[in-house]
């Protein structure tokens, strides 16, 4: 068998579309999406030893002077490292999905999710501009459909997330248009090639699709000015494909700027620069050093939990963005690890909060609390998660954060660094906050009874807990492949063996560093042997200066600290949130948009200015058909 | 096995040497209010008390990340070169002292928030908008020893400074010295960066709920706390120490200014702090910054 691409796709498909017809049986579904994601790991794995192998199906259609074009799938470096990270991640997800479908949660997003799935293949292989495109508006409206899944207040956070995905879709077929007719290929790599080689010939042409392609990826991944999409589209898409949508699809953006607009910026690039950056990349450097600042700032004010990790994500972009603006073969190595841990982290992280939701019903953080002590693996599961976002040690999140800055410094881009730094700081007090309000605090009595989540929903949880925490003993199990990549892209790797990582100022052996934890940590708990034995008392047993919360009519739920947890810090930074804030720009956009358009309307619904109107445009065509 | 008896050699000095600091402070401090005060050794009675009483608590989070939060700082312990000597040979120590003391914080933040007591949760929510005043100061810093000397390696900083005084980073580098220092007041919580304690106000915040062996860990915390960020300050500003006797006679010296400063000043509140620590530490860092970018 040789057709391992086509083939996956197809079959991803045939499942979705078999799916739809099966809508009666939820389980059936849930167990194809289940099946399609355990075969593509398997196609995966078969893919490893054929890298660069190519793929294409002929097709009888002439397009822009093309004759016979062809659909054509490679194995590449980069599109295999991404398409190995998502289809692993989505086999947890897909456990988690099934036991969260039941009959009470169920969505019936299962079809298109199958779907998307193909569309995610595709996307990562594509090797031509028509595939790229055709896989790219599948995973467009199959992502839209699964966020509106039916329910009104979803329908609008799809609406929103759809518009501007339009946005970058437009702007991408403008570019795609643009390339092939300068460079007569419908080649990806062979097209961007070309174009690189353009900057002394054409540069503005080439920093005019560099612009086009930029604005798509940066909707697609919700960079600045685009940040606002996660918070509705993650909050209201379904819990399960929240995982997905924040760890997985928000880095379609990252691999086509690592893929497309980055090799624009290589050797033969001949325009300004800034400490050897070209002006282009440091601009968007930092835009991604703003973006992690300000998704940052908007989490710490957020009390809705999957809002609040929604921010956290776009925080998360910014950070990859920076490192990947370098434009050098750490950074990519920086932007690498750090998209593999993300999607790791903010996987556990999410469905920890679904298992959650699932249990409870409940989204906005102060109604929550407590939820630790009756949930104790969602509670480990956000707790390494939430260790590996802020990126502590023994965690995956170390070596990534550690990369990001490496990669940031060598480049002596330090007043880049810190807003970058400071979105890092931040991320504690966000992170902090979640684990807090949900877990921690005082568990409310309507909750009392709630059990821990089902069998499968922890396996998947433990899966995710189990790859951090050996990810950040072992940086090499993600480091081996991110340099393969490296090697194949740019002939250069990170020094690093499977317990340690090289930088420029510093090495890390993180298996030393994570043993010396884990004796501190034998250490404490003989200290805590040796002293005297405690005894356990309960929740409300706590020190309230005497008084009895009693005789106040106050119930645990009233003690439990969540709501406006950083005021103080949240009015400080309110005055510049509120003026930096794309929303208020865009609709103020679509303010103006529709007084026009009321205006041009009441010329039309009054007779005489109509006339007037129509008889001016019909001179000025007619002046203009006559003087041309 | 030689490296489990570095580690609790290690260790063992890191608490008694924070331990003691904490003693002699309480002894200057009542000194300076004309109170004849407690023996220095104070706060090992204090300790070993602690560990010797009976102690309530409310669920297993808060054991376990009360462990938690002692294990990260005394991690962050290993590698503060005490004399120039590290126990666990490492590279960029400064960078896992850095990445360490937070896991500390965490654990202790996760541990009393689990005793369920608003109090501390406010302490707390307080503690970590303080940490955002002043790790951004303190990694300007940082970032301005790694543009002059490109590493991070905290036994060559040290070296760099080796031969006299006038190679001390605090002549060199003397705004980012006082960014430091400011932010090495608000690390170790003292006024007028102790909003997140306030007795009188949230009736000490995180350590409302802590009790018998619970107490005694967050003193051992917070006296590990002292050891590693004076020994920061040490290492990086004043030449280190040839010895163990140099380098602790520094810090002592270090914790010994910090109590002054605040035996004169007054609590902020929270903002102010925050706002206080970025325009005046922050802004100093990143003179020393400039300065060490453009000035070589």
């Amino acid at each position: 068998m040789t057709h391992w691409m086509t083939i996956s796709i197809s079959i991803a498909l045939a499942a979705g579309l078999l799916s739809f017809a099966l809508s009666k049986w939820k389980k059936v579904q849930w167990s194809l999406f289940l099946l399609n994601a355990a075969w593509q790991l398997f196609a995966v794995f078969q893919l490893w030893s054929l890298k660069g192998t190519v793929e294409k199906i002929k097709l009888p259609f002439t397009f822009l002077g093309i004759e016979n074009i062809e659909l054509t799938l490679v194995n590449s470096e980069i599109g295999y490292f991404f398409l190995m990270a998502s289809v692993l991640i989505t086999l947890i997800f897909a456990v988690f999905s099934f036991s969260y479908n039941d009959k009470k949660h169920a969505t019936g997003i299962a079809p298109l999710w199958t779907l998307l799935m193909g569309a995610n293949f595709a996307l990562f292989l594509s090797a031509d501009w028509i595939t790229f495109i055709a896989a790219w508006e599948l995973m467009g409206w199959t992502s839209y459909f699964i966020i509106s899944h039916g329910k009104l207040k979803s329908a609008k956070a799809g609406l929103y997330y759809f518009i501007l995905s339009l946005i970058g879709t437009s702007t991408l077929l403008a570019a795609v248009m643009l390339i092939i007719q300068k460079t007569g290929t419908l080649m990806l790599k062979e097209g961007i090639g070309i174009l690189s080689s353009l900057w002394t010939a054409d540069g503005s042409f080439v920093l005019t699709v560099a612009v086009l392609l930029t604005l798509t990826f940066f909707a697609k991944s919700a960079v600045f000015p685009f940040y606002m999409w996660p918070a509705k589209a993650h909050a209201e898409a379904p819990d399960d494909f929240s995982a997905f949508l924040s760890g997985v699809m928000i880095k379609y953006g990252v691999f086509g700027l690592m893929s497309m607009v980055l090799p624009l910026f290589g050797a033969s690039y001949h325009g300004a620069a800034i400490l050897g950056i070209p002006v282009f990349l440091f601009i968007l450097g930092w835009i991604g050093a703003f973006t992690a600042l300000w998704g940052t700032l908007l989490a710490i004010r957020e009390n809705d939990m999957k809002r609040l990790m929604a921010y956290s994500t776009v925080s998360n972009i910014g950070f990859i963005l920076a490192a990947l603006s370098m434009n050098t073969y750490f950074g990519l190595a920086a932007a690498l690890f750090h998209t593999v841990n993300h999607m790791v982290f903010k996987g556990g992280i999410f469905l920890s909060m679904a298992s959650v939701k699932f249990r409870t019903g409940e989204r906005e953080m102060h109604r929550l609390g407590g939820m630790g002590y009756r949930m104790p693996i969602a509670f480990f599961g956000f707790l390494i998660s939430i260790i590996a976002a802020a990126g502590i040690p023994p965690t995956s999140g170390f070596a990534s954060k550690w990369l990001v800055f490496q990669s940031l410094f060598n480049r002596h881009m330090f007043f880049m660094a810190i807003p970058i730094f400071l979105a890092s700081t931040g991320a504690f007090l966000y992170l902090y906050r979640g684990l807090h309000s949900i877990y921690l605090g005082q568990l409310s009595p309507r909750f009392k009874d709630i059990k821990d989540a089902p069998p499968l929903q922890s396996l998947a949880m433990i899966i995710l807990m189990l790859v951090m925490l050996a990810a950040g003993f072992f940086p090499g199990i993600i480091m081996g492949p991110v340099n393969e990549v490296l090697s194949a892209v740019s002939n250069q790797a990170v020094k690093a063996d499977w317990t340690s990582i090289s930088g420029f100022t510093s090495s890390v052996d993180l298996l030393i560093a994570g043993s010396v934890f884990l004796g501190a940590f034998v250490f404490a708990f003989i200290l805590f042997l040796i002293g005297k034995k405690r005894r356990f008392v309960e929740m409300m047993d706590n020190y309230t200066a005497g008084e009895t919360p009693e005789d106040w009519g106050l119930t645990p739920e009233d003690l439990h600290y969540a709501m406006k947890f950083y005021e103080p810090f949240e009015k400080m930074t309110a005055p510049a949130l509120d003026k930096i804030n794309a929303e208020s720009w865009f609709s103020q956009i679509t303010l103006e948009v529709s007084r026009f358009a009321n205006a041009v309307k009441n010329w039309f619904a009054s007779p005489h200015m109509g006339t007037l109107v129509m008889t001016l445009s019909v001179i000025i065509i007619l002046v203009i058909g006559i003087l041309l | 096995m030689m490296y489990a008896l570095n580690f609790v050699l290690w260790a063992l000095a890191a608490m008694a040497i924070g331990l003691l600091f904490m003693g002699i402070s309480r002894k200057l401090t009542a000194r300076l209010q004309r109170r004849y005060g407690p023996p220095f050794w104070q706060s090992f009675i204090d300790v070993i008390k602690a560990f010797s009483r009976k102690s309530i608590s409310h669920n297993f989070i808060m054991d376990l990340c009360a462990l938690m939060g002692l294990a990260g700082l005394l991690a962050a312990a290993m590698y503060v070169p005490m004399g120039g000597i590290l126990p666990f040979p490492s590279d960029s120590p400064l960078i896992l002292i850095l990445y360490f003391m937070p896991i500390g914080y965490l654990g202790m933040a996760v541990s009393v928030s689990a005793s369920g007591n608003p109090l501390a949760s406010i302490g707390i929510g307080r503690a970590l908008t303080l940490m955002l005043g002043y790790e951004i100061p303190f990694a300007i810093v940082v970032m301005s020893f790694i543009s002059n000397y490109g590493t991070t390696n905290i036994l060559s900083i040290m070296q760099a400074q080796a031969g006299g005084i006038e190679n001390w980073h605090i002549i060199k580098m003397p705004f980012g010295f006082l960014a430091s220092l400011l932010a090495l007041e608000a690390m170790t919580g003292k006024k007028p960066f102790d909003v997140m304690i306030a007795p009188a106000e949230i009736a000490s915040g995180p350590m409302v709920e802590l009790s018998g062996k619970f107490l005694g860990l967050a003193f051992l915390q917070y006296s590990v706390a002292v050891f590693v960020e004076t020994g920061l300050l040490t290492a990086l500003f004043l030449g280190g120490g040839a010895t163990v006797w140099e380098f602790v006679l520094k810090q002592f010296i270090v914790y010994m200014v910090l109590t002054l400063f605040s035996e004169i000043y007054a609590r902020y509140r929270v903002e102010q702090a925050v706002r206080f620590l970025w325009i005046y530490a922050g802004g100093l860092a990143v003179i020393q910054l400039a300065l060490n970018m453009y000035m070589k």
